[in-house]
């Protein structure tokens, strides 16, 4: 982390050094808003010990042509750029869980706006849905967290991938029946809807 | 549920187009209002459906609540480090 922050912060000021107008208050209004995003991206492209500096190098690139950004589809941007750079370094995607694993077996946050006592119940089946969705395969997997848990549009999840929005969309829509299966199978819904 | 079609009457769709249709609508990548008008209609109407519907909603709502409480250490520091870029 300390070592690509170095790399990151030389290579980014060694760039703007030599006079691109850059403004600096528009890149970090933009880009910070984006970093959540960026993380998980960068969850399915390396593994978990490597993600926040596949990030950072991702953000001192994004730093360094941000005067060659045209002002639209930032997210598409940012995310050309993470996978790029991803891919030039060679890195490989984690074998399975890792990380993640134990992150989405902590307690989950209940924040519905549910009533003190429908909290239980539904920390439970955020629970079981997280459980369920680790099950997926990964190429499942990527698409349903893309679109669900970071908000993005079918066509951002695509270029994030780098497949047709067809073949995201295809994954997205059988990643979730799955998920629906695996709750069916235990009988998760039929609880909940008595 | 079948199509009508009348005049100035919302069409109705069968079931079967109503789940062809639910994600993308569910997702907000329905750009044809006239499906978005004719999905909604069906999934007042069709309990079944409506409760597809009520399903995929819940497990998109579980899973984004996993997004806000990701690593809010990385994104302090990320968020640190695009301040010093200088």
């Amino acid at each position: 982390m300390l070592r690509s922050l170095r790399l990151a912060r030389t290579l980014a000021t060694e760039s703007h050094s030599e006079g691109a107008a850059v403004s600096r208050g528009d890149f970090t209004d933009a880009i910070k808003p984006e970093i959540p995003l960026l993380l998980h991206a960068a969850r399915g492209l390396t593994s978990a010990s490597d993600v926040e500096d596949l990030v950072q190098e991702t953000l001192s690139k994004a730093y360094r042509s941000w005067d060659r950004f045209d002002g639209r589809y930032l997210r598409a941007w940012l995310l050309t750029i993470l996978r790029n750079t991803a891919i030039n370094a060679g890195r490989k995607k984690r074998p399975v869980l890792g990380a993640d694993a134990e992150t989405f077996a902590s307690e989950p946050d209940t924040s519905l706006g549910a009533k003190p006592d429908e909290m239980a119940v539904q920390s439970d089946f955020v629970a079981t849905v997280r459980r369920a969705l680790l099950e997926l395969p990964e190429h499942y997997r990527s698409a349903v967290e893309l679109v669900d848990m970071d908000g993005l549009s079918y066509q951002e999840a695509a270029d994030s991938l780098g497949i047709p929005v067809g073949t995201m969309m295809s994954r997205l829509h059988r990643g979730r029946r799955r998920i629906r299966e695996l709750l069916g199978d235990q009988g998760t819904f039929e609880g909940r809807r008595q | 549920m079948r199509f009508r079609g009348n005049k100035g009457e919302i069409s109705q769709i069968r079931c079967k187009t109503a789940a062809k249709w639910l994600q993308f609508y569910l997702d907000g990548e329905l750009s044809d209002t006239i499906v978005q008008q004719r999905v909604t209609y069906h999934l007042e109407r069709c309990k079944n459906c409506g409760l597809e519907a009520e399903t995929y909603t819940q497990i998109k709502t579980a899973i984004s609540i996993h997004a806000r409480d990701l690593d809010k250490r990385s994104i302090d520091r990320l968020s640190a480090f695009i301040e010093s870029l200088d």
